[in-house]
């Protein structure tokens, strides 16, 4: 699987991009790699053809913060909702709640 | 008077829990919120364990379309681990997920049906997916959770004489779709109770990232099986069935095209086995590492699943992105200025599956 790893400043400069092309948002995943949580962001851009962007948060106590995308793309709302309460990375601008109980912190997350 | 009304957990329209908090004017819904993980079981840490088994833990996120889900995490998992599906297993595969569309098809048209009154209509759908279940039962052995697709294959063939079963299964379940078909498509009281009732515009299909029939009947052409063959759909032909109104009746339409769709498929599939070599499972000897994506397009849309191996038996870490949440955040835009109605209509021609949703 081909991915790019940009900042999270060239994220927004890429997604406006892409939604100017009329690339479609799969999904968000995220993953915790240990030292960090990495956050992958896969675009369908067209037939056969799609594009992964990976941004890498290093872990910070559960003060992480990321960019949200949802101005731009929508489509990402509960996409970055679920990243915020799985992982406990605050995405700026979104309650960060959409499945879980607010009792329960970050499953996905390691120690 | 501005009055607030929850529609929801438990309503009769959705058969799963879901919860919508709506700000009605009289009649109008003003504004609205969804609200879900009634049913969140915490799915994608339970698949951090052997991948064997996962395929048939993914069989499990949604009863509807349990071997989409399996198909959809065996490639996402072969890809990982370098390995060629034999072909014979691909054309089984494929048979088994157009099956699988008939039924969750004639589900999702019935339970339309249902929510506009028409009962009798609902019940005679529910009698045709009845035969395609049993067709499972044939095959399979099973008539929900098939359990035949594991990493590198399937467990159950399908010789000739099943294959003559499936032909003639394609010529009964065709001429029933054409009742069917009849009965809907020429009723006067479905079309006038459907037309122009929750309107999704085909920039707001766009702007939503909407999946499967509901991105279709608003003039989408996103039909993964055209756009990013998997399997062996690059041999066969499908054409995305589209409808331009973007309304109820355009959604339900297009499922009722895709019957058609569907029964030709196998029809294409079945000849195709005969000329496959008798191989079902390619055995890996590597374990899964990397990372890898897969897609299929299950019956409501876009399924996607990722995987991450690392080298051990036990996987890293998978995620679900399914039809539903792909479709979620086109519920509320719809719901905003409708008749109070029309809601649990509308919710449900987008066919939601809150398992898959909350997974």
């Amino acid at each position: 699987m081909e991915s790019r790893t940009v900042t999270q400043a060239e994220l927004q400069g890429i997604v406006n991009n892409l939604k100017a092309r009329g690339a479609r948002l799969i999904t968000i995943v995220g993953a915790d790699t240990g030292d960090n949580i990495e956050v992958l962001y896969f675009f369908n851009t067209g037939v056969d053809s799609t594009e992964t962007y990976r941004i890498i948060v290093p872990k910070a106590g559960g003060n992480e913060e990321v960019d949200s995308i949802t101005p731009i793309m929508p489509a990402s709302y509960i996409a970055e909702n679920e990243l915020s309460e799985m992982f406990g990375v605050k995405v700026k601008g979104m309650p960060g709640r959409f499945f879980l109980h607010p009792s329960v912190n970050a499953p996905l997350r390691r120690k | 008077m501005r009055t607030t009304i929850q529609f929801g957990p438990q309503h009769p329209v959705w058969i799963e829990p879901i919860r919508l908090k709506l700000t009605t004017d009289g009649e109008i819904v003003k504004d609205a919120s969804l609200e879900a993980g009634y049913v969140h079981k915490g799915l994608e840490k339970k698949f951090e364990w052997d991948y064997n088994k996962a395929a048939y833990l993914s069989e499990r996120v949604c009863a509807i379309c349990t071997q989409h889900h399996s198909t959809c995490y065996c490639t996402a998992v072969e890809g990982t681990m370098g390995l060629e599906l034999p072909r014979k297993a691909a054309i089984i595969r494929m048979i088994m997920l157009e099956l699988e569309r008939l039924h969750s098809h004639l589900l999702a048209i019935g339970l339309t049906l249902e929510a506009i009154g028409f009962e009798n209509l609902f019940m005679l759908c529910f009698r045709d997916r009845e035969v395609v279940l049993d067709v499972f039962e044939r095959t399979t052995g099973n008539r929900v959770l098939h359990g035949i697709n594991i990493v590198g294959g399937v467990t159950r063939n399908i010789g000739p004489e099943m294959a003559k079963e499936l032909m003639d299964f394609c010529d009964d379940m065709e001429k029933r779709a054409h009742d069917l078909e009849k009965m809907i498509v020429n009723s006067y009281t479905i079309k006038q109770r459907m037309q122009g009732v929750g309107v999704m515009s085909e920039s707001l299909a766009k702007d939503l990232c909407v999946v499967g029939p509901v991105a279709r009947g608003s003039n989408v052409p996103y039909d993964v099986r055209a756009i990013a063959p998997y399997l062996l759909y690059k041999e066969v032909k499908v054409t995305p069935v589209v409808e331009k109104d973007g309304d109820c009746w355009a959604r339900s339409l297009v499922r009722v095209r895709e019957l058609f769709q569907s029964i030709d498929l196998i029809r294409q599939l079945v000849p195709l086995l005969e000329g496959a070599p008798d191989e079902l499972f390619a055995k890996s000897k590597a374990l899964p590492d990397g990372e890898n994506f897969a897609r299929v397009e299950a019956p409501r849309g876009e399924l996607f699943y990722y995987v991450r191996g690392k080298k051990s038996k036990e996987l890293d870490r998978v995620k679900i992105r399914t039809s539903t949440y792909g479709n979620g955040p086109g519920i509320v835009p719809l719901i905003k200025g409708a008749h109070l109605a029309d809601v649990g209509f509308i919710t449900i021609t987008f066919d939601p599956c809150i398992g898959c949703f909350d997974r």
